[in-house]
């Protein structure tokens, strides 16, 4: 458990391919990702001091940016597209589906099935998968229930199945 | 960040996903603005410490010297006539019992109200405030001591000569027996 010794520079070049990741896992548009990445660095500098290591920074910079990309979400959503009903939650995510076209790689069969996650899928599948952190991790970094990552986790991974072979649910 | 494999969890598009995503790569022009932008944050980061540091410092030392040279300005400070200290109204001068003589002498620890009211007012007698009322034929005065207040009341209708009662009564020491 050291001290943060990283300067900001270091932690930009170190971090900024996961960041951006993220972001644009998260709101599926480089625009809103780019807002995001640079929102998420300067948030660091206002708060590095209450950073205590690396392990720490890297959970710290997954989590600012999958709230950043909430906030973000939330103010496209308000701009743009009338509120879903409850019954629609579990439905896959198409209010940003345009903006998924500027994505790189979004012919990508696999990552834009992925982005076409609802929203709340998509950070368990991107932390589970790519990132590779146990439930345990995951459900402490976003402040959820194991039970509940596993249940969203298991969901992601039955719709994806669907989507990818083109099966009916 | 190690992860145990949970069987459940295992998703053929894995790999796909992973290699997919390692081609998305942060554009140099954003992390080289944003490194910029960072930099300027941190500047003003650093200024405003280097601010709270210089001016608290000079704040809090102008505060205490702001309240330890006025406090003995503001014990040493005159007292107006109007300002004379007063104890809450308790009771009255009509509660005094009367011994059948000119003048009445009584200590309390409390003001009369008709000393209160607007038509008291103050004079300084032998470097003394001394508050005066009028009542029914004669007068009330009454001057802050030690133990309380000594309460004067007189039925003469001279004030004049009440004046003079209570400068003798001073010029002795002002308490009475």
């Amino acid at each position: 458990m050291g001290a943060l010794r990283l300067k900001t520079d270091e932690i930009i070049d170190k971090y900024a391919d996961m960041v951006y990741r993220i972001a644009v896992n998260e709101t599926g548009n480089r625009e809103d990702a780019q807002d995001i990445f640079q929102e998420v660095f300067l948030r660091l500098v206002r708060y590095r001091d209450k950073i205590a290591n690396e392990e720490h920074l890297k959970a710290w910079l997954i989590r600012v940016t999958i709230n950043c990309a909430k906030k973000q979400k939330g103010s496209f959503w308000n701009r743009k597209v009338a509120p879903v009903e409850e019954s629609s939650k579990e439905q896959p995510d198409e209010r940003t589906a345009d903006a998924y076209e500027a994505v790189e790689n979004a012919d990508s069969p696999v990552l834009l099935a992925v982005r076409e996650l609802p929203e709340k899928y998509r950070s368990v599948v991107y932390l589970f998968y790519y990132e590779e952190m146990s439930i345990a991790q995951i459900g402490k970094l976003l402040e959820e229930k194991e039970s509940t990552v596993k249940s969203r986790l298991y969901r992601a991974r039955e719709i994806l199945k669907i989507r990818l072979k083109g099966e009916k649910p | 960040m190690s992860q145990q494999k949970e069987p459940d969890y295992v998703w053929d598009g894995c790999e796909p996903y992973k290699e997919e995503l390692r081609h998305v790569h942060a554009p140099a022009e954003l992390v080289a603005l944003t490194k910029e932008k960072a930099a300027a944050e941190e500047g003003k980061q650093k200024r405003q410490r280097l601010r709270r540091r210089m001016y608290l410092p000079a704040v809090a030392a102008a505060a205490f010297a702001v309240v330890v040279l006025s406090f003995p300005l503001w014990q040493k400070a005159p007292l107006k006539g109007s300002e004379t200290p007063l104890q809450p109204y308790l009771g009255s001068a009509a509660d005094i019992p009367k011994s059948g003589e000119e003048t009445v002498l009584q200590q309390t620890a409390i003001l009369p109200v008709e000393l209160l009211q607007e038509n008291a007012w103050t004079e300084e007698l032998e470097g003394i405030q001394v508050k005066f009322v009028q009542k029914d034929s004669g007068y009330i005065a009454a001057f802050a001591g030690e133990a309380g207040y000594t309460v004067v009341s007189s039925k003469t209708e001279d004030l004049e000569t009440f004046r003079e009662e209570l400068k003798f009564l001073l010029q002795n020491g002002g308490e009475c027996e």
